[in-house]
C-alpha cells in the first residue's frame, strides 16, 4: 500500500473569521503501482489534500500513512517522505531559480542525500551528482549536451516545464503526484507531457497521482479516479464505471469524454457496449454489434 | 506569512471611515508634527488623549491599533538601549566601570519610544481607516500643484497604487514557491545565518522572476486598453469636504496650539 488516507479532515483558519473546511472525512487507499487520477472543480480540496501526502501541510484530525512513513507533526522522517513521494505543482516552472539548468536539476538531490563530505560519507560526488542528473534529463526529453549548461530562464514554456519535472524525478520518488501538469501548454505540449509521465511510471516512479480537470487525460491514462466535491469524495472507481454516471457528474459541473457520452446515448437505446478509452476500438466494438444485431 | 497585517484596512461604519481621505492624511501628518513639538512629559498626555479619542470615534478595537507597534517593538527598544548608553548631555546618575547612565539620556529616550509608538499608531490609524486605493488618491489630489512645475503627480500615484496592490499578490506567490521548494528538500529554519540567507536564493529569485513577469503582462494590459496616464480622466469616487473634515483638522491645529502655548508656559 502507497497511501493510506482514515477520516482525514482539514480545516483553514479554524478559529479564525474566515474559517474554510477544505477535507472532510476523506479515508482513501492508493495502491502501488496504480495511476490514480483526482477531479474536482476549483476549491473542491484537491490540492489541500495531495499536499498532504508529502507532509506540506499536516494532517489535523485523522491519519495519513505514505510509503510507509506515518505523517505527523514533528516526525524526524518528513524528508526522507519528501524524498520518496515527489511534487509536481502546478506551473512547476515558476519555481525555477538556477543559473544553469543543471544546477536546478540537482537542487533536490543536494538537499536530500547532499554531497559527498567527510561529514556526510554516504553523499554524492559530483560525478554522481552530474550522472544523475543527466539521467533525469534524459528521461524527461532533454539532451544534457544541449541544455545543461543553459539558463533555465532562456528555454520555451514545454521545455521549462521538463526541467521543473526532471528536479523532481532525480530523487528517484516512489509516489510521484502532478498537479494539473499540462495546463497551459498547446495540444502537442500536453500529448508530450502525458507521455512522459506514462514513460516515467514505467522506469522511476511506479505510482502516479495526477489531479487534472480533464476528462479525457483521466480516461486515456488513469487506473482509478477519485471525485472531489466541497472537501468529500463522492466516488471512487475506474473511469469506465465513472463515465456511466454521466448525470451526477454533470450535476458536479464536470464533463465525460465525448467517446462515454456516445456510449451512454447508445446503450439508452439498447446498444450497450463496453466504453473504451481508444475511440478507434469503441468504434469497431459499435459497428461488430449493429452489424451482428442486424443479421 | 498571512498574519502579516501592518496597518492593513479594517472595515467598520464610523465618521472616521468616512472621513475625506485626504482630510485624514493632513491630520496625521499635522498629528505627527504634534509629536516632535511636545517639550516635557506633560504634553504627551494631549496627544495620547487624542490619539484615543481618534480610535474610539473610529470605532476600532484598541487591540487592533495596539497590535499595529508589534512589528516595531524591537526597533523602539534598540533606539531606546543606545540612546540610554550614548546620549552625552546632564549629570551622571549611575555608574557602572565604562557605563555611564545619565539623566538627560533618561528622559531623552523615554521620549524617542514614546514618540515613536505615537507615531506608528497615529499613522496605522490612518491606514486601518483608509482603503489604499482612496490613500494613493488622495496623495495625488494633495501633490496636484506640483503638475505646474511638470512633476508626474498621477503616474507616482498609479505606481504606488499598483505596488499596494500586489503585496498580497506576490504574498500568495511566495507562499507557494516556498511549499515547492520545501517540496524539493529545501531547508529555511536550520543553519546560521549565512546558510538561511542562501537558503533563500530558491524563493527569491523565482519571485522576482514572476514579478517582472506580472508587471510586463500589466504593462501590456494597459496598453492594450490605450492607458495614456491623467490626462482627462475622471475618478469613480469624488471627494468632498463636509464638516467632520474641517473639524477634525481644526482639533489637530488646535492640538499643536495647545501643546505650543504648554511648552511656552512651562519652559
Amino acid at each position: 500500500m502507497s497511501i493510506k488516507i482514515e477520516n482525514l479532515s482539514f480545516i483553514y483558519n479554524p478559529k479564525g473569521a474566515f474559517k474554510k473546511e477544505a477535507l472532510k472525512n476523506i479515508t482513501l487507499t492508493i495502491n502501488k503501482g496504480e495511476f490514480f487520477g483526482i477531479i474536482g472543480h476549483t476549491g473542491s480540496g484537491k490540492s489541500t489534500l495531495i499536499q498532504h501526502f508529502n507532509a506540506l501541510i499536516m494532517p489535523q484530525s485523522g491519519t495519513l500513512e505514505v510509503a510507509g512513513i506515518k505523517v505527523v507533526e514533528g516526525s524526524k522522517e518528513l524528508k526522507s517522505l519528501r524524498a520518496k513521494c515527489g511534487m509536481v505543482f502546478q506551473y512547476p516552472e515558476y519555481q525555477l531559480f538556477g543559473e544553469t539548468v543543471e544546477e536546478d536539476i540537482a537542487f533536490g538531490l543536494i538537499n536530500f542525500i547532499g554531497k559527498k563530505t567527510e561529514k556526510n560519507p554516504s553523499g554524492l560526488t559530483d560525478q554522481e551528482i552530474k550522472e544523475r542528473v543527466k539521467e533525469a534529463m534524459e528521461l524527461v526529453g532533454l539532451s544534457y549536451n544541449e541544455f545543461a549548461m543553459r539558463s533555465p530562464f532562456q528555454l520555451s514554456g514545454g521545455q521549462k516545464r521538463r526541467v521543473a519535472i526532471a528536479g523532481i524525478i532525480v530523487t528517484k520518488p516512489e509516489i510521484l503526484i502532478l498537479d494539473e501538469p499540462s495546463s497551459g501548454l498547446d495540444p502537442k505540449g500536453k500529448q508530450e507531457i502525458l507521455q512522459l509521465i506514462r514513460n516515467l511510471k514505467e522506469t522511476t516512479s511506479d505510482t502516479i497521482i495526477m489531479i487534472s480537470h480533464d476528462m479525457d487525460e483521466i480516461a486515456e491514462n488513469c487506473s482509478r479516479v477519485a471525485v472531489i466535491a466541497k472537501g468529500e469524495i463522492v466516488m471512487c472507481m475506474s473511469p469506465e464505471e465513472l463515465f456511466t454516471h454521466e448525470e451526477a457528474l454533470v450535476g458536479l459541473s464536470l464533463d465525460i469524454p465525448i467517446v462515454a457520452k456516445v456510449r451512454n446515448a447508445l446503450a439508452l437505446k439498447g446498444i450497450d457496449v463496453p466504453y473504451n478509452r481508444d475511440y478507434k476500438v469503441f468504434a469497431k466494438t459499435v459497428a461488430e454489434k449493429i452489424a451482428g444485431g442486424a443479421k | 506569512m498571512r498574519e502579516f497585517t501592518f496597518g492593513q484596512y479594517y472595515p467598520a461604519n464610523s465618521v472616521v471611515h468616512k472621513m475625506d481621505a485626504r482630510a485624514k492624511l493632513i491630520i496625521t501628518i499635522a498629528f505627527i508634527v504634534a509629536i516632535f513639538v511636545v517639550e516635557g512629559f506633560f504634553s504627551f498626555i494631549y496627544v495620547a488623549g487624542f490619539l484615543v479619542f481618534a480610535i474610539l470615534l473610529a470605532k476600532l478595537p484598541i487591540r487592533a491599533v495596539v497590535k499595529t507597534i508589534k512589528p516595531i517593538l524591537i526597533l523602539v527598544l534598540f533606539t531606546a538601549v543606545l540612546n540610554l548608553f550614548f546620549y552625552q548631555k546632564g549629570e551622571i546618575i549611575w555608574e557602572f566601570g565604562f557605563i555611564k547612565i545619565r539623566d538627560e539620556a533618561v528622559r531623552f529616550c523615554l521620549y524617542m519610544a514614546i514618540r515613536l509608538i505615537l507615531l506608528v499608531m497615529g499613522s496605522s490609524l490612518m491606514t486601518l481607516t483608509t482603503q489604499p486605493v482612496e490613500l494613493t488618491d488622495a496623495i495625488e489630489s494633495l501633490l496636484t500643484p506640483l503638475k505646474w512645475v511638470r512633476f508626474p503627480v498621477h503616474e507616482l500615484a498609479l505606481i504606488m497604487s499598483i505596488a499596494l496592490r500586489y503585496i498580497p499578490i506576490l504574498m500568495d506567490e511566495a507562499d507557494r514557491i516556498i511549499r515547492a521548494q520545501k517540496a524539493r528538500g529545501a531547508d529555511f529554519e536550520s543553519g546560521n545565518i549565512f546558510a538561511r540567507a542562501k537558503a533563500m536564493i530558491p524563493i527569491l529569485i523565482p519571485l522576482l522572476v514572476s514579478s517582472f513577469r506580472r508587471a510586463n503582462e500589466l504593462a501590456d494590459a494597459m496598453d492594450a486598453r490605450c492607458y495614456s496616464g491623467g490626462a482627462n480622466r475622471t475618478k469613480f469616487k469624488q471627494f468632498h469636504i463636509g464638516l467632520n473634515d474641517v473639524m477634525g483638522v481644526m482639533s489637530v491645529v488646535s492640538l499643536i496650539m495647545l501643546i505650543i502655548t504648554t511648552n511656552a508656559v512651562l519652559f
